[in-house]
């Protein structure tokens, strides 16, 4: 790469890294993958930084590698798993606003991840179903689906916890 | 409860947006030695197959590591890479503060009584205009109202502007006016043009929430910035006249535009990066060239507001921030390549610099008023209206071309809120 693509790519890295991150977290729900996520993505981001750079919403493509890494590490199997000679660091215990990171966690955990990403980025990325299915290289009748799929699953969800609370309140 | 999408989507969209994001560990430093790592692999991947097809097909390998044929060269042409300028010499004057105050004699401009506070924020090159902001409660509906207060030649004219907050951002010759309003203090601001007694929004490029109007040229362009969260901001040209989205100078990144010289060129600033990334100037040139010109180590540009450009003809204002408070102004001429930093002036880390076409700088001082500096290091105070917060005022805008400061003075009213109440002023200096 040369040094000027190098440095418009650091500046470019700089400057998104916080909104890549968010939107992995949210995909995810687990800081130390939505790390891994983002490390990937961008080592890809810099072999691809000249078509990157030059495409029409160069913010869209980056975030279309981030989601297909998400889901392709979702895939990945057994082929991904990497054997390591010591036993990796543990997360850190929890910070004070660790009940706001379980809800987010909670509210999706469980949902199979092309609706997790769905519903990720119809809500906390504000993207339409047609962006959506673009990014995702579906249709969008596959993304209304995977939508009408994903809020019933948590409706059925919070309707449970719903009952669940009148009962225990009484 | 009843559900349906809506509301379920709702849900969703509010505990997404409100959680709370643990920090990333990723390093961008990482990322690159990472990158550089696999572009390596990725290297030696392909001269392996190509020698592969060397030997298995006997063709020569030049389709493989290099493009041949008619494209040749495209991208030489389309992407011209920058002309690197030589790093700016620095220059370090000793200021020398006169006993005697600076020639200038001032006049301060009627305010309507209908604008209170009015906020002096924009005077135009050849000095005709002087515009800013006034907002007022109105008590029959019980809202803010906002004016543009534009004096032309002195004389006030009220036009009222949608939205609680505005501010002007610029002025040209013509009384064409830049400015942003909001409704709430929430809410994305609004960019919007007046020209010709009729105010107008101007359209935000596709993508982008945000748009701040910083300069109209003579001819009635308008340069500004576009950003969106998260994404970073590029400057932007609105052509004159033009309803429709600006056109784009680049991608977002990191950086903000500090000035606008009359050929066109648009000046960029991008400060340090934490990653080690060196601070440089990039001027994009209106025939698509473009330079870069590195920053000398610890200087930074900037005006008293970020909406003001702290470039006036070839001249950057800025100041070279200190950790011991010591913080002189520093001007860049962005042609000869100097950096001229005046010692023995502290500006104590603000930006209370502006400086005028022919490089004669006026600095602020906290506590001392405003000096207005000429190029050998000489400063004379500005002499100021009786009662006049030294600490607070004059507030400068723009030296116009013939010298003449604009701008406005606080006066230190007991029990006032200071710097809320601005008498526009301009100061006329031999």
């Amino acid at each position: 790469m040369r040094a000027e693509d190098e440095t418009e790519y650091v500046g470019y890295v700089t400057a998104r890294l916080p909104v890549l991150h968010r939107t992995a977290y949210l995909l995810c729900g687990d800081a130390h993958q939505a790390d891994d996520i983002v490390q990937t993505t961008l080592t890809k981001l810099y072999r691809h930084w000249r078509r990157a750079a030059g495409a029409d919403n160069t913010d869209a493509y980056v975030r279309r590698m981030l989601v297909r890494t998400y889901l392709d590490d979702r895939r990945g199997g057994w082929s991904r798993i990497r054997l390591m000679s010591e036993t990796p660091d543990r997360p850190v215990p929890g910070a004070p606003d660790i009940e706001d990171r379980q809800a987010v966690r909670d509210l999706l955990a469980g949902l199979p991840p092309t609706q997790r990403a769905v519903l990720t980025l119809r809500f906390a990325c504000d993207l339409s179903v047609a962006e959506v299915a673009h990014l995702l290289r579906c249709s969008t009748g596959n993304v209304k689906s995977h939508t009408s799929r994903g809020l019933a699953a948590l409706r059925r969800r919070l309707d449970v916890e719903a009952r669940t609370d009148n009962r225990a309140g009484g | 409860m009843t559900w349906d999408e809506e509301q379920a989507g709702h849900v969703v969209r509010r505990t997404l947006t409100r959680a709370p994001v643990p920090p990333t560990r990723v390093e961008v430093g990482a990322v690159l030695l990472a990158g550089r790592r696999a572009e390596r692999r990725r290297r030696r991947l392909t001269v392996g197959l190509a020698a592969m097809a060397v030997l298995a097909v006997g063709l020569g390998s030049a389709v493989v590591v290099g493009r041949s044929g008619p494209d040749r060269g495209l991208d030489q042409v389309s992407d011209r890479p920058p002309e690197i300028l030589p790093t700016p010499t620095v220059v370090p004057v000793t200021v020398t503060v006169a006993d005697a105050a600076a020639p200038c004699g001032y006049e301060q401009y009627t305010v309507p009584t209908e604008a209170w506070f009015p906020r002096v924020s924009a005077a135009d090159p050849t000095g005709r205009f002087l515009a800013g902001t006034a907002e007022v409660s109105d008590k029959a509906v019980e809202q803010v109202r906002s004016y543009l207060v534009l004096w032309d030649r002195g004389g006030p004219s009220l036009i009222d502007l949608p939205g609680a907050r505005a501010e002007v951002t610029a002025v040209n010759a013509a009384g064409v006016v830049l400015g942003t309003s909001r409704s709430r203090g929430e809410d994305p601001r609004a960019s919007w043009v007046y020209q010709d007694g009729e105010l107008r929004n101007l359209t935000p490029p596709p993508g982008y929430e945000q748009t701040l109007p910083l300069a109209v040229n003579g001819r009635g362009d308008i340069l500004g910035m576009s950003s969106s969260a998260g994404r970073g901001s590029a400057p932007v040209v609105w052509s004159a006249g033009s309803d429709g989205p600006p056109r784009m100078l680049g991608q977002p990144g990191p950086g903000r535009v500090i000035g606008w010289t009359d050929d066109g060129t648009v000046v960029w600033f991008e400060a340090e990066t934490p990653t080690g990334g060196t601070a440089r100037i990039q001027l994009l040139g209106a025939d698509g060239s473009s330079a870069v010109l590195p920053v000398p180590a610890g200087w930074s540009p900037g005006s008293m507001r970020f909406e003001q450009l702290p470039m006036r003809g070839d001249w950057v204002a800025g100041i070279i921030p200190g950790a011991d408070e010591k913080s002189p102004p520093a001007m860049l001429n962005v042609r000869t390549g100097q950096l001229v930093v005046y010692h023995g002036l502290d500006t104590r880390n603000h930006f209370n610099v502006v400086v005028g076409p022919d490089g004669r700088v006026l600095a602020g001082v906290p506590g001392q008023g405003w000096k207005l500096v000429e190029r050998d290091g000489t400063a004379r105070t500005v002499p100021l209206p009786a009662g006049a917060d030294l600490e607070y005022g004059p507030q400068p805008v723009l030296i116009d071309d013939a010298g003449t400061i604009h701008g406005a003075v606080h006066p230190a009213e007991p029990g006032s809120r200071r710097g809320v109440r601005d008498v526009p002023t301009v100061w006329r200096c031999r």
